[in-house]
């Protein structure tokens, strides 16, 4: 039923482990509210329901088979128990314990905080005594903040409460524990009667210890001495009353008569942080109606509600923060000490403003907090006090300050009174200020002050100001030379201000520096223009600059016919057009028309045709002779006819390499803009030649590619749509397949797009992260280096070339870009991911895009390396089986063919830092980089993939449960699965007991083919020549094995003659050293693989083309025990094939036994993978059954 | 050992659910097919 089930992985896979709410990221309280959950869930189970109909009533349907048969079939597998098994365990999960709390709870606060409303207004507008009316009122209030506490907590707890199942709940509860607590409380009980009894209330007897008179103090003495008899027991009771649970809170509250047990009772709830599970409003209700006085508990209570909601002040956002504490008298009622958590994060943000220099930001925060400091005025008839104006500002504690001075201090400013105080005559502002600040606010400060002042004196450009602090500090701006004028001018545009290149009083160059980047953000330097003019502007600095400029666009214009300028917006500059006000339109186009320096990158695209209709025909013809590209759809028709002879002469050829090389710098949005602009559209009719219409398509393609990561409207609904489901499924990796499959196949026929997508949708299927054991997940993904022959090739149907098309479809298609060696002009990185057959995917994709060929067919001389890697789950370290894996993919000719010269180097493998996975958090440790990845056709990929992919899983299996396997215990590892646990436990060698038994026949099926492959390599070092010449020999096992049935021997007793069979060199050229599978890979290895390949290849004479020979290995696969050969060609991927999957055969060398190391190797490889495949794709039914 | 939030676990325990589901019908679909295949050997002997 993959159908349905395909339809929810996406849901599932989505659910991610919440780790907390992170500082600054409060969720969303409606979005992930319990009603919203519990919405979902109802859908979701409905959706189950209805599904299972209706697949029902279709299969039925389909089958074509009259009723009796359709219900015997049913009977059979005891259809409609199953179903309904499942229904009502699927109707249990809606009325989950839990669940059904959150519900029942929700709905009975709502309930209440309404009836409490009511009872408020009633009370209010009754007309009784005014205490106890205040009385009564008082307490309604209590009780409706006390319902709305707990919504608060009821709408976020859930969200960070473990499933019981999952938590192995310690519980210390004794059977005697109730009756226990309760005896303890009834003997406080009995001494706070004794206290009462002498005239004192239990709670104020305390304070006898300060009074006057000697008797009450004896009184206290003696009550203190028969308390602390029973200290011990009061704390074990206290104790005991954590452990309880939340009924049997209630019932001994219920039970206790006295107030003081009571309140022990309250005690122990709020104080021990038990109010997140004993409702306090029932525990309150309780006390209320055994006739406690509530005013008693009020404070105690309103004061937990406030110190807890000013803990949650902590992880509001700085805002939300400030509106609470406004609104909220009483969280500043008691006086502003209590402010500690929420004065936390207001000093970081401060301090982070600081850092940062946003002025504005700042003085919104400081004026909020003198609304926060008036507000506690008026509440509490406090200031924020001294101490907490000392966390906002450290450095100023040596100054008696207010809040008031601090803020002002902050903001730049400085009160006389605060002058007088502390800096008084003897002012020197710079050195008081260093003094008293630092740096960073003499910086703010004197940059305000600065400015002020100059403002004062009528100096409003910044020319003038500039030049003004220039001299101010003994400076004038033709002192500068040139790199530093640069400096300014790139401090202008881009803030960097760490650089300054400066020699010349540091302080004085900092002071420069903010005074330009304040005045960079208010008003245009006229220098700049100037700046331009003489050219000691970069174009990066411009196009900064330019960025900064715009709020300022109507002083943009007179600009326009600078250089420089030109040169900004030619690099990409951006202004919005819908900034300058429409009266200003009409001369604005007049300096675009008359400056070829526009270019329509320039404008917000949304424009164009807005601005466009003012224009004639004469305008559009000067700013197409001067080389600007025109979208034809911005145009009105009428003018798009009378512009064709025009509009025809643009299209690709019309492309810059500049223009584009600097486009990949810039944003997605805007090179989307670049690649709508340059790619024109054939269905305008030009007469483009072929290549240019190739060059056009993939141009476009790679454009639509985009239009995925954003507005999906652009594309043919069905894409759309298509593109919609899969991210649900496949997430992002998916959506950014989809934006690679757009640029391999063009959006422009949905229903092939479709098509084509079916077999790689096909394949995604087979991989379900369920199937993965717990902590064993493996991620895979691959580097491939690009080689400028690919490079040349590729070129001739393109119209920007490799580089800079990989470089635009990497974005799209979140391919990553490595490093590259000497020689490669790309690499390509693809991220990594969990599911073997996205990597898969992915390959074939790049393929169909044309940017690389596993096949080698399209670009031959292409390299034939690839790396390799795979991280694990719980880290995949560089260890012998990671060694055995890349050293068995070598024999197994996965990584290549095996034949012709010798080799001199190989490449290793290696462990690295783990680059993060795309999403998903099925990540630790280290990953291995295997380097000597390569193949000659698609299908070893895929094959080695896929294997790497299973090995992976299976060696952190390995680690978790026999990490301390002896080496030398290999071969005595039994055929057997249940065997071989049997021998794990009595070894000793298992470290923890096997999870489950498809873990444990994993790890069984691993081993065995470590043995087997083991056993070949002794196998060929003791018995190749015996195998493959004499047609038998006896294996390590003592038993006779015949092969002459396989292989012709006396054609093959022609290929090596006696004597060089028994001479030594040449034995020793074949020797395979068996413990070198677990080592790193070494020349003499491969050496004796290909020399023992080549025994039976007819390699050509000369050359070193070893293809010819790989071809027809790879031409010819057989089935072990079978003498037939397989249909399919290797260069077939799984997505070509329509069973989806890859041929279990191996790659037969002619003439050679299936004993011979080079096919036995992939006989087992392959039995270990149909093993694994089966083990991880065990029948659904059967692997729940493991479960449960 | 650290537990798994509610939502998650609660969304576990329906994918469970769901994937009993596929696999009761997709035996239900063997069973079927078994009827069939027999029925059209049937018919085949009978012609």
């Amino acid at each position: 039923m993959d159908v349905s089930e395909k339809k929810h992985r996406g849901s599932i896979e989505r659910v991610k482990v919440e780790k907390g709410i992170p500082k600054t990221e409060r969720p969303h309280p409606e979005q992930d509210s319990p009603e919203v959950f519990l919405h979902d869930l109802e859908r979701e189970i409905g959706t189950l329901r209805k599904e299972t109909v209706t697949e029902l009533d279709r299969m039925k349907t389909d089958s074509g088979l009259s009723p009796k048969e359709i219900s015997e079939a049913a009977q059979e597998i005891g259809l409609s128990e199953s179903l309904r098994d499942i229904d009502r365990e699927a109707g249990a999960l809606e009325s989950d314990d839990f669940i059904d709390g959150l519900i029942h709870e929700a709905a009975s606060l709502r309930e209440e905080l309404k009836k409490t409303e009511t009872q408020m207004t009633e009370m209010a507008s009754k007309n009784i005594d005014e205490d106890s009316k205040n009385n009564e009122l008082s307490y309604l209030k209590l009780k409706k903040d006390c319902i709305d506490l707990e919504m608060f907590r009821n709408k976020t707890k859930w969200l960070y409460t473990d499933a019981p199942e999952a938590v192995p709940r310690e519980r210390k509860r004794r059977a005697d524990l109730p009756e226990a607590a309760r005896s303890v409380l009834k003997e406080t009980d009995r001494i706070a009667k004794r206290i009462e009894e002498r005239g004192y209330d239990y709670r104020s007897f305390a304070r006898l210890d300060s009074s006057e008179d000697a008797t009450e103090r004896d009184l206290l003495k003696e009550v203190t001495e028969t308390f602390e008899k029973l200290s011990d027991e009061q704390s074990y009771g206290m104790n005991m009353l954590m452990d309880l649970d939340n009924e049997e809170i209630l019932d001994l509250a219920e039970d206790s008569r006295h107030t003081v047990s009571r309140a022990i009772l309250i005690d122990s709830c709020i104080g021990f942080g038990r109010e997140d599970s004993v409702p306090i409003r029932r525990l309150i209700e309780a006390v209320h109606d055994g006739g406690m006085e509530v005013p008693v508990f009020e404070s105690r209570i309103v004061d937990r509600i406030i110190s807890d909601k000013k803990d949650l002040l902590k992880s509001f956002p700085i805002d939300d923060m400030f509106d609470e504490l406004l609104s909220d008298e009483r969280l500043v009622k008691d006086g502003p000490y209590g402010l500690g958590p929420a004065m936390e994060s207001i000093s970081q943000e401060i301090e982070r403003l600081l850092e940062s220099g946003s002025l504005s930001r700042l003085s919104d925060i400081t004026g909020k907090l003198r609304s926060l400091d008036e507000r506690t005025m008026e509440a509490s008839g406090k200031h924020i006090p001294h101490e907490q104006v000392m966390r906002l500002f450290p450095e100023i504690s040596l100054y008696e300050v207010s809040i008031a001075d601090t803020l002002d201090i902050l903001e730049g400013k400085m009160s006389q009174d605060f002058y007088d105080r502390h800096i008084g005559n003897n002012f020197n502002r710079k050195t008081s200020l260093s003094k008293l600040v630092p740096e960073r606010f003499v910086k703010i400060w004197e940059t305000e002050e600065f400015l002020r002042d100059q403002y004062a004196e009528g100096n409003h450009t910044t020319s003038r100001q500039l030049e003004a602090f220039l001299s101010g500090h003994g400076l004038s701006f033709s002192d500068l030379d040139n790199r530093r004028k640069k400096w300014v001018f790139r401090s202008l545009a881009t803030h960097e201000v760490e650089k300054a290149p400066f020699t010349i009083d540091d302080i004085r160059m900092i002071l420069i520096d903010n005074v330009v980047d304040t005045v960079a953000l208010t008003r245009i330097p006229s220098r700049f223009r100037s700046g331009l003019k003489k050219e000691i502007c970069d174009i990066a600095e411009a196009r900064g600059y330019v960025s900064l400029l715009q709020p300022d666009l109507d002083v943009v214009a007179p600009l326009l016919d600078e250089e420089g300028m030109r040169k900004a917006l030619l690099s990409g500059a951006s202004l919005d057009l819908s900034k300058i006000p429409v009266e200003s339109r009409a001369d604005m186009k007049e300096a675009f028309v008359t400056n070829i320096a526009l270019r329509w990158g320039t404008f917000d695209r949304g424009m164009h045709e807005e601005f466009f209709a003012s224009f004639d025909k004469a305008d559009f013809e000067v700013l197409l002779e001067s080389g600007v590209f025109i979208d034809p759809s911005d145009v009105s028709e009428t003018m798009r006819n009378d512009l064709r002879p025009f509009f025809e002469r643009l299209g690709v050829s019309r492309l810059q390499k500049g223009y584009l090389d600097t486009s990949l710098i810039g944003n997605l949005e805007y090179q989307e803009g670049i690649l709508d602009r340059l790619s024109v559209d054939s269905a305008e009719g030009e007469d483009l030649n072929s290549i240019s219409t190739m060059r056009n398509t993939k141009m476009r393609n790679i454009r639509d590619s985009f239009r995925i990561l954003d507005s999906r409207k652009t594309l043919p609904e069905a894409i759309g749509e298509f593109a919609t489901r899969f991210e649900e499924r496949y997430g992002k990796k998916g959506k950014h397949l989809i934006a690679l499959a757009i640029t391999a196949y063009g959006a422009g026929d949905p229903e092939r797009f479709l098509e084509r997508m079916l077999p790689i949708e096909h394949a995604l299927d087979r991989y379900y992260e369920e199937d993965i054991p717990d902590g064993a997940h493996v991620s895979t993904g691959i580097e491939y280096e690009v080689t400028q022959s690919i490079g040349n090739e590729y070129a001739e149907s393109s119209a920007l070339g490799y580089v800079s098309d990989i470089g635009l479809a990497s974005m799209s298609g979140n391919i990553g870009k490595g490093v590259g060696g000497p020689g490669a002009i790309y690499e390509i990185a693809t991220k990594p991911t969990y599911n073997p057959y996205m990597l898969l995917a992915e390959r074939k994709l790049l393929q169909d895009a044309g940017f690389l060929d596993f096949n080698f067919e399209r670009y031959p001389k292409a390299s034939r390396g690839y790396h390799l890697n795979i991280g694990g789950e719980s880290g995949l370290e560089l260890n012998r089986d990671a060694l055995f894996l890349s050293n068995v993919l070598t024999l197994a000719q996965l990584n290549g063919v095996m034949a012709g010269k010798d080799v001199s180097s190989v490449k290793g493998i290696y462990e690295k830092r783990l680059d993060k996975v795309f999403e998903g958090n099925y990540q630790g440790g280290v990953r291995v980089e295997m380097k000597g990845g390569g193949c000659d056709t698609v299908e070893q990929f895929e094959r080695a993939i896929l294997t790497s992919h299973r090995a992976g899983v299976v060696m952190q299996l390995c680690d978790r449960y026999i990490p301390d396997f002896p080496v030398d215990a290999l071969s005595e590892v039994p055929d057997d699965p249940e065997a071989f646990e049997r021998m794990l436990d009595m070894t000793g060698n298992l470290a923890t007991p096997f999870s489950d038994t498809r873990e444990r026949d994993m790890v069984h099926a691993w081993m065995l083919l470590k043995r087997d492959v083991v056993s070949a390599v002794e196998q060929h070092n003791s018995s190749f020549f015996e195998s493959e010449f004499d047609g038998s020999f006896v294996n390590p096992k003592g038993e006779y094995v015949e092969t002459t049935d396989q292989i012709d021997v006396l054609r093959n007793q022609k290929l090596v003659s006696e004597d060089e069979r028994v001479s030594e060199s040449f034995g020793k050229g074949l020797h395979i050293d068996p413990d070198g599978l677990f080592h790193q890979p070494t020349p003499g290895f491969e050496n004796a693989l290909i020399r023992t390949n080549n025994i039976f290849l007819k390699g050509p004479k000369t050359g070193s083309n070893n293809s010819v020979n790989a071809e027809s290995v790879l031409q010819t696969m057989k089935r072990a025990g079978s003498r037939d050969i397989l249909d399919g060609r290797p260069q077939d991927s799984i997505f070509d094939r329509t069973d989806g999957k890859l041929r279990d055969g191996y790659y037969s060398i002619q003439g050679a036994s299936e004993e011979m190391i080079t096919h036995k190797s992939q006989i087992l490889l392959n039995r270990f993978n149909s093993e694994m495949e089966r083990l991880l794709r065990m029948p659904v039914s059967e692997k729940i059954a493991l479960e449960i | 050992m650290k537990g798994i939030p509610r939502k998650q676990h609660i969304m576990n325990r329906l994918s469970v659910l769901r994937r009993r589901r596929d696999a009761v019908l997709s035996d239900f679909l063997k069973a079927l097919e078994k009827r069939k295949v027999a029925k059209i050997r049937k018919t085949l002997l009978y012609k």
